[in-house]
């Protein structure tokens, strides 16, 4: 009814199953394995090369597994489409090179019995994923004997219920057969393996969030609980999710938590489920979210300020967890807490101002450290009068500026009632005298009225007084005041 | 693996017993036993597998080579069997049966020559055992009988495997497969 493969002399197919009257299963020699579609056999790989193969079953359409020399095991779970590599832990002293199993037999979907030399019994209730390994013989020294189990068999109806058969041998090509029956507990859901790998990675810019990333490490998951920690509390339960395991290879799952804030720390805990338990857990910390200290300006600028404009206005923003806290110290003044405006009191070209903020996360911003130029006086001025002059008196004036690099905006003056500006008064000498009324402005008039004693002088000019009184030879005396 | 012990006498307790309640085959009574093998199952590993309730079966000069389970009292083993450990001694088509869980095994041979290397049991009339030489037995829930091959397969056979009581696989040597659609009866 079916054909055979293509023929090959000297290579053996040395099992065969059967999943239905359309679909079967035989393996061989070569690591040789064909499917029957319900028309022809089919090659199919089974990722052995060229391992000879012994035995295969299938528990249904999907679930089966192959094994063979060199202790190898192929399991699937797809029908053959994929097949999945499984290893075990040989007895101590054989090597696994040396080990062939001869039988395979599946009592469940993901149980999985397999015999061979030695008397090695393989059981696996979790498609191969851990195998409880031992050795079955009769004679008081298993080494005076090559026990080797041909054949392992069991009946759906009672999956506890095993058989097995095979043979010693003791030196001779001739052996003594046996046949035994193995009780195996039932095989409950074996607890998944614990993921592995776990990290969480603070993320998000606007909105905070945790991206988590895990690689499985079973494959008999249900899928994956997401515990978190807030702030060294207790773990709470933040997700269930329901993943479909990578059989074949180990998948990378990701989950981003976005119900965090920015000022909190989050220990995470993911485990692995199914119907038996939760695996252990793997277990990793997002560290603090905001870990960017906010940011503080101020409105401080390289000019001059008078005693009246030296007033700073600091501006902070953190884009996380926002401001929790502004601090400022100006001059010798302690330290306050507050954005402004406030003013500093000093003068001198380098009045210190220092600012900084805390964020909510309790990130500390550099103190950040700049300086003011602040004239607080407006400028001295004198002037160079005699005692007489003859026919035109010329008078210079000279600002003095009490702060060491400020400057003289102006000087202005009044003559007899007549206002001027610069540094040179010219006038023609009177018998009667003159009088003279001059004031400078300091340089931060730049900006804003003059600044201290310039300001006064200059803005009330009616209260001008002369700063000396002078008169001129011959004539009469000037104004005093 | 020097230094063999050769068994030189079965357990007399497990050869009475052999002798008494064993359904033994026309093919005359089975090999005197001339070995002394402990019958102890012993399990080194955990957790402890099998359970160890019962007593294995041993049958000397013998070759066990597949076994199939229908339920959990029935299955039959088969394999081939010889008269004494000799490398030159023939090798006969040896099947045990068992229908109480492996407590007793009936055992039969089916062919003067030959040796059995794969059984399948689908019910309790229905179970086939392939061997060398293409050699096909049927049990039919009385005897064995020799079913057919196709013409001019001729092949071993290693293993035999039936999905239900018309559709089976047989597969063996030179990458051959022979299957049926009839219980094997073409």
């Amino acid at each position: 009814m079916a054909a055979s493969p293509t023929e090959q002399t000297g290579t053996w197919l040395n099992a065969v199953t059967s999943v239905s009257a359309t679909n079967a299963w035989t393996v061989g020699d070569g690591g040789i394995a064909y499917e029957f579609d319900g028309s022809a056999w089919q090659p199919r790989s089974v990722g052995a090369g060229s391992t000879n193969l012994y035995a295969v079953d299938f528990f249904d359409a999907q679930h089966g597994a192959i094994v063979g020399a060199n202790g190898t095991i192929r399991v699937t779970r797809d029908g053959g489409a994929n097949w999945r590599v499984s290893t075990f832990t040989p007895p101590v002293g054989i090597p696994l090179s040396s080990i062939t199993l001869r039988s395979v037999h599946m009592s469940g979907p993901d149980a999985i019995v397999a015999g061979g030399t030695y008397g090695v019994v393989l059981r696996t209730g979790d498609d191969g994923d851990t195998w409880s390994v031992g050795q079955a013989y009769l004679d008081v020294s298993h080494t005076n004997y090559d026990w080797q189990i041909n054949g392992v068999t069991g009946t759906p109806a009672d999956p506890t219920r095993l058989m097995f058969a095979g043979y010693g041998v003791a030196g001779s090509p001739t052996p003594d057969g046996y046949i035994f029956t193995g009780i195996q507990p039932a095989l409950a859901v074996v607890t998944p393996d614990a993921p592995t790998g776990l990290t969480a990675v603070a993320s998000g810019f606007v909105q905070p969030g945790v991206d988590l990333q895990w690689t499985e490490a079973a494959f008999n998951e249900t899928g994956y609980r997401v515990y978190r920690a807030k702030d060294g509390g207790s773990p709470v339960l933040m997700a269930t999710l329901v993943r479909v395991s990578d059989f074949y290879a180990p998948r990378v799952e990701r989950w981003t938590d976005t119900a965090v804030g920015w000022s909190s720390v989050y220990s995470y805990s993911v485990v692995a489920y199914n119907a038996a338990a939760e695996s252990t857990a793997a277990s990793a910390s997002s560290g603090k979210l905001d870990t960017a200290p906010p940011t503080t300006t101020s409105d401080i600028t390289t000019g001059w300020y008078n005693a009246s404009t030296a007033k700073v206005t600091l501006t902070a923003g953190d884009t996380q967890s926002g401001v929790a806290e502004t601090r400022f110290q100006a001059g010798a003044a302690p330290q306050q807490t507050g954005t402004g405006p406030f003013t500093v009191a000093g003068e001198g070209t380098s009045v210190p101002v220092a600012f900084g903020s805390t964020d909510m996360a309790g990130n500390v911003e550099t103190t950040q450290n700049t300086t003011m130029k602040i004239d607080a006086h407006a400028p001295d001025t004198t002037d160079d009068h005699r005692a007489s002059y003859f026919a035109v008196a010329t008078i210079t004036l000279t600002p003095a500026e009490p702060v060491s690099g400020s400057g003289v905006a102006s000087t202005s003056w009044l003559l007899d009632g007549v206002a001027g500006t610069g540094t040179t008064v010219s006038t023609r000498v009177l018998a009667s005298g003159h009088s003279l009324y001059y004031a400078s402005t300091g340089v931060p008039a730049t900006r804003k009225p003059p600044s201290g004693r310039s300001r006064s002088r200059c803005s009330v000019p009616t209260r001008l007084r002369p700063s000396r009184p002078w008169r001129l030879p011959r004539r009469t005396r000037s104004a005093t005041g | 693996m020097l230094d063999r012990k050769r068994p030189v006498a079965m357990v007399t307790v497990l050869s009475i017993l052999l002798a008494m309640t064993f359904g033994l085959s026309s093919a005359g009574a089975l090999p005197q036993p001339v070995a002394e093998i402990d019958t102890t199952l012993r399990y080194q590993g955990e957790p402890e597998i099998p359970g160890g309730e019962t007593t294995p079966i041993i049958q000397v000069y013998t070759a066990i080579n597949a076994i199939d389970m229908l339920d959990a009292s029935n299955a039959w083993a088969v394999g081939s069997i010889q008269n004494d450990y000799s490398a030159t001694a023939a090798k006969r088509p040896f099947i045990a049966r068992t229908t109480d869980g492996g407590s007793t095994i009936t055992t039969a041979e089916v062919a003067p020559n030959g040796v059995l290397n794969g059984v399948s049991a689908v019910d309790s009339a229905n179970a086939w055992a392939v061997g060398t030489g293409a050699m096909i037995r049927k049990w039919d829930g009385v005897s064995w009988t020799a079913q057919v091959p196709p013409a001019g397969f001729t092949n071993d056979l290693r293993a035999v495997a039936f999905a239900d009581s018309n559709t089976g696989f047989a597969v063996g040597a030179d990458r051959r497969i022979t299957a049926t659609d009839n219980g094997g009866s073409t």
